[in-house]
C-alpha cells in the first residue's frame, strides 16, 4: 500500500514551486500517486452558467417591464366620478390622483388597464374567471414585484416576495400550459399581447463539471471529424475529374470504331451518364465557398 | 379522447406534418422500416388546440364549444379588444419568436458567448 498524500500538503505548497512540482518531490519513488493534468483542460474552457434569481425577466420570461405610474391618474374608486373633479380647482383634484396615494391604488390602475386589453367581457370575474385575466393578474404582479425587488436592500431582503414571485411563475406557466392544450391561437395570441417568452419544461438534473467538459470534447472531437471528412472528400472529389474525362475520351473512341464498322453504338447511355456527372463535379468545385467557422472555435483556444 | 386504453405507437414522418400533440390518422406499413417504426402517417385529423366535434363538426375548446362561449359572451357585452377567432392568424407564427415549446427543454450547462438558447431554462 502507499501512503495517501496529505491535504494541507496540496494546498498550501512551500514558496515558489507549484502544486504538482512538490507532489513529484514528495512521492519522487512513489511516482502513482501524481495528479496527472490532461491536455483537454488547456484546449477546452467550461464556463459554469450564472444563477440567475426567480424575478429576473430572462428566467421569468417576461419581455416589458411594469408600466410606469402616471401620478395624473385618477384613483380606481373615483374614476367613474371624473367629470365632477374636474370642475373642482387644481389644488383639490391633486387629492383624488394617484400621486397623493399609496403605490397600491397605481398598481390597481394598471391592473385594470391591462385587463381591458385582454378579457372577454365586462364582467369577466365576477362570476367566473377567464384563464386570459388570470394570466394577466399574474404578469402585472410579476413585474411590480420584481421592481421592488430591484429596489433598495430593505425590499431586496424580503423573503415573503421572493417566495411569492416563484410561486406566481410557476402558477403562470401552468396556466399557460393548460391554454396551449385546449386553445392554441388564443394562447400565441396571448404571448404577443402580455410579451412572455414560453419555454418548454426542462429535466430537473444538477450540473457537474466532468458532465459537461466530456459534452464539449464530443462536440469538438465531432467537429474536427465532419471538417476533416469533408475536406477528404474534396480530395477525391477532385481525383473523380481526370478519370472521368479519360473515360469519356475512351468511350468516345469505342463509339467511333462501332460508326466505322456500322454497328449501332452500345456506349451511347454511358457517355450521357459520364457528361452529366463531369457537369455536376465542375458545378460543385466552382459552388463550394470554404469552410464555416465553427461555433466552439470561440471557446477553445488551442495550445 | 375518450378511449380508455392506448398504446405508443412509432410512424414514420417524412414530411413533417405532424407536431407534438397533434392527432393523426396512421397506416400499417407492409414493409417494417425499423424495430420500431411500424407504421406510416396519413393525415392530421385534429392539430393540438384546434379540435372539432366528430358528431356535430363544430370546434370546440376542451368541453365547450366555441359558439357557446361566445354567445355567453355577447350576452354580458363583449369587450372589443378581446380575442377574435376569424382574425387569428394560423397556428405556428409566433414559433421561434416568443413560443419555444417546438423544441425539447434542457437546463443550461454551458455559458456560450456567442450563441443563444432561448430554448434552455436557466438555472
Amino acid at each position: 500500500m502507499l501512503p495517501r498524500l496529505s491535504r494541507s500538503i496540496l494546498r498550501r505548497p512551500p514558496g515558489g514551486q507549484s502544486c504538482t512540482q512538490y507532489c513529484e518531490y514528495e512521492t519522487s519513488t512513489k511516482a502513482k500517486n501524481i495528479p496527472v493534468i490532461h491536455e483537454l483542460q488547456s484546449i477546452i474552457k467550461w464556463r459554469r452558467p450564472q444563477k440567475l434569481p426567480f424575478w429576473d425577466p430572462q428566467k421569468s420570461g417576461d419581455l416589458k417591464p411594469l408600466t410606469p405610474i402616471d401620478p395624473n391618474w385618477l384613483k380606481l374608486e373615483y374614476q367613474p366620478f371624473k367629470e365632477l373633479i374636474e370642475t373642482l380647482p387644481k389644488e383639490h383634484q391633486k387629492l383624488f390622483t394617484v400621486d397623493f396615494a399609496a403605490r397600491k391604488d397605481g398598481i390597481r390602475v394598471i391592473h385594470e388597464q391591462t385587463y381591458k386589453t385582454v378579457r372577454r367581457h365586462k364582467y369577466d370575474g365576477l362570476v367566473e374567471q377567464s384563464i386570459e385575466q388570470k394570466v394577466a393578474w399574474f404578469t402585472v404582479r410579476i413585474r411590480d414585484l420584481r421592481e421592488i425587488l430591484n429596489g433598495p436592500l430593505i425590499q431586496r431582503k424580503n423573503g415573503i416576495f421572493k417566495n411569492e414571485v416563484k410561486i406566481l411563475v410557476e402558477k403562470r406557466k401552468k396556466w399557460l400550459n393548460h391554454l396551449r392544450h385546449i386553445d392554441y391561437k388564443r394562447f400565441e395570441w396571448l404571448i404577443e399581447t402580455l410579451s412572455i417568452l414560453f419555454k418548454p419544461n426542462a429535466k430537473f438534473e444538477k450540473i457537474h463539471r466532468k458532465e459537461s467538459v466530456t459534452k464539449l470534447t464530443d462536440m469538438l472531437c465531432e467537429e474536427i471529424k465532419s471538417r476533416k471528412l469533408g475536406e477528404y472528400k474534396l480530395e477525391l472529389d477532385e481525383q473523380k475529374i481526370p478519370f472521368l474525362e479519360e473515360k469519356l475520351t475512351i468511350l468516345k473512341e469505342i463509339q467511333a470504331d462501332e460508326e466505322s464498322m456500322k454497328l449501332t453504338s452500345s456506349v451511347k447511355d454511358e457517355i450521357i451518364e459520364t457528361e452529366k456527372r463531369l457537369e455536376k463535379l465542375r458545378k460543385t468545385f466552382i459552388e463550394i465557398q470554404p469552410l464555416k467557422e465553427t461555433i466552439l472555435e470561440s471557446d477553445v483556444v488551442f495550445s | 379522447m375518450y378511449f380508455p386504453k392506448f398504446y405508443p405507437y412509432y410512424a414514420h414522418d417524412p414530411d413533417k406534418l405532424c407536431k407534438v400533440g397533434d392527432i393523426a390518422l396512421i397506416e400499417l406499413l407492409e414493409k417494417q422500416l425499423t424495430r420500431d417504426i411500424t407504421h406510416k402517417i396519413l393525415q392530421v385529423v385534429y392539430p393540438m388546440g384546434d379540435v372539432k366535434d366528430p358528431l356535430t363538426g363544430k370546434p370546440c375548446v376542451a368541453v365547450e364549444f366555441r359558439d357557446d362561449m361566445e354567445r355567453r359572451d355577447q350576452l354580458w357585452g363583449k369587450n372589443e379588444n378581446a380575442f377574435n377567432y376569424d382574425e387569428a392568424p394560423p397556428r405556428g407564427w409566433q414559433e421561434g419568436r416568443k413560443d419555444w415549446s417546438h423544441k425539447k427543454g434542457y437546463k443550461r450547462w454551458h455559458d456560450y458567448s456567442d450563441r443563444d438558447q432561448p430554448e434552455a431554462s436557466w438555472p
